[in-house]
């Protein structure tokens, strides 16, 4: 990190900057659709999350000549809006503490099976990890919702909350660990685990 | 957590062999703790959503009303602006005053004359200093000659002020001490009388309290 890298995202963002629609158009189709679904991860509801990719997305376009190319450009567009991401996300816990959970647009786009009892089953864990990562401490949620939910790589988290990669890497393995063990305790499964260790 | 069980966990990475987790109950504890999250609890649960139509029209319209903007004309040939109510705050016209003082900011400003040569002329500052000094001699004199009949005046006055006050010091210290002793004896006589006075009250108090379970009679057996 730290060098200028001549990346087709810092092209585009020149292009954009100087005032290229079409270069802003590509940006807008090749991160778009991410960081919608990480604004609705934060936000936990759609039209929160339309509002908060609109916010990212006003402040990208109004920083892009800063753009220098040195970290993904998904990581860049987190780091330039970690406050309104932190607010959203914050709101949208105090909603799953007081029952919303899992928004019902999740459940939906969920790919369902013809098994309704494995159905069921799917909705009830997706429910409780929900649940457990709205009570659990903010940077280990956030780990997981980057890592483990959007699927972002570890140098894109690295760069977008800006820690060494050593502490993304153990938080996100505490941050695990302690979900696990708090589904498990949900579930009332306490030989899950140690199945696992049978089987090892 | 020892040493070399927290860089097992701080490295680990689920499905990775590593020699410590056999030997280690509690690290292979942990490890399948995190294999089960990331294995069985979190895939699939992330959002994968399209995004909106309407919403992706409004982001790609962002350069297109800057672009608009710069060229003095609107974002589109007519109907209803896709844009309204994109941005969060208004956009309010430059009050005309406003716009006077920062169109006057940006005007050259005088440049300020600079100064007499000499100022600015290190020989021109060492004659005037000499004609100073010279001045000062002719008016006053030589200072040094005018200030030693002060100086004279002022180690008399000190001299005699200092055997005045180390003469009579004696009988300075020998007052101080008995008004001092005279105090305090007054004082330790005052919070005598105050703790007589408070122990008293509190005896009263102690008798005049309600009677306890103990002191009551026997109930008379029938």
């Amino acid at each position: 990190m730290g060098a200028q890298l001549s990346t087709p995202d810092l092209l585009l963002a020149r292009r954009a900057a100087a005032g290229q629609p079409a270069a802003w158009d590509e940006l807008v189709a090749l991160h778009g659709r991410r960081l919608f679904n990480l604004a609705f991860q934060f936000a936990g509801d759609v039209a929160e999350a339309e509002d908060l990719t609109q916010e990212i997305f006003l402040r990208l376009y109004e920083n892009l000549r800063s753009y220098r190319g040195d970290v993904p450009f998904l990581a860049w567009a987190l780091r330039l809006s970690r406050n309104l991401c932190i607010d959203h996300y914050r709101h949208a816990r105090r909603l799953r503490r007081h029952g919303v959970t899992v928004p019902e647009e999740l459940l939906r786009h969920q790919a369902g099976c013809d098994d309704p009892r494995a159905d069921a089953w799917r909705r009830q864990q997706l429910s409780l990890v929900y649940e457990v990562l709205g009570e659990m401490a903010e940077e280990m949620a956030t780990v997981i919702v980057l890592r483990d939910l959007q699927e972002l790589t570890y140098e894109e988290i690295t760069a977008a909350l800006e820690i060494p990669l050593g502490t993304v890497k153990s938080r996100l393995n505490r941050a695990r660990q302690e979900l696990a063990e708090k589904v498990r305790q949900r579930l009332d499964a306490p030989n899950l685990p140690s199945t696992r260790e049978q089987a090892l | 957590v020892n040493p070399s069980c927290r860089t097992f966990r701080d490295h680990f990475e689920p499905g990775r062999v590593d020699e410590h987790r056999p030997t280690c109950p509690s690290c292979a504890r942990f490890a399948a703790e995190v294999e089960l999250a990331t294995e069985e609890l979190l895939p699939g649960v992330g959002a994968n959503l399209p995004l909106p139509e309407d919403l992706a029209t409004r982001l790609r319209a962002i350069a297109r009303r800057d672009a608009g903007e710069a060229d003095g004309g609107g974002s589109d040939g007519g109907g209803p602006d896709p844009l309204a109510g994109l941005r969060p705050l208004p956009s309010l016209p430059l009050p005309p005053k406003l716009a006077a003082r920062l169109r006057a900011a940006g005007r050259a400003r005088p440049v300020p004359a600079p100064p007499p040569w000499w100022l600015q002329s290190a020989a021109a500052s060492v004659a005037a200093s000499l004609v100073v000094v010279l001045l000062t001699g002719i008016l006053f004199g030589n200072p040094v000659v005018r200030l030693s009949p002060l100086t004279t005046e002022f180690v008399r006055e000190a001299t005699v002020l200092w055997q005045r006050v180390t003469g009579g010091g004696e009988s300075l210290v020998a007052n101080a001490w008995a008004e001092t002793r005279e105090e305090a004896r007054r004082n330790l006589v005052v919070a005598r009388g105050s703790l007589a006075s408070w122990s008293e009250n509190f005896g009263r108090l102690t008798t005049l309290g309600p009677t306890t379970p103990a002191d009551r009679p026997l109930r008379q057996q029938p």
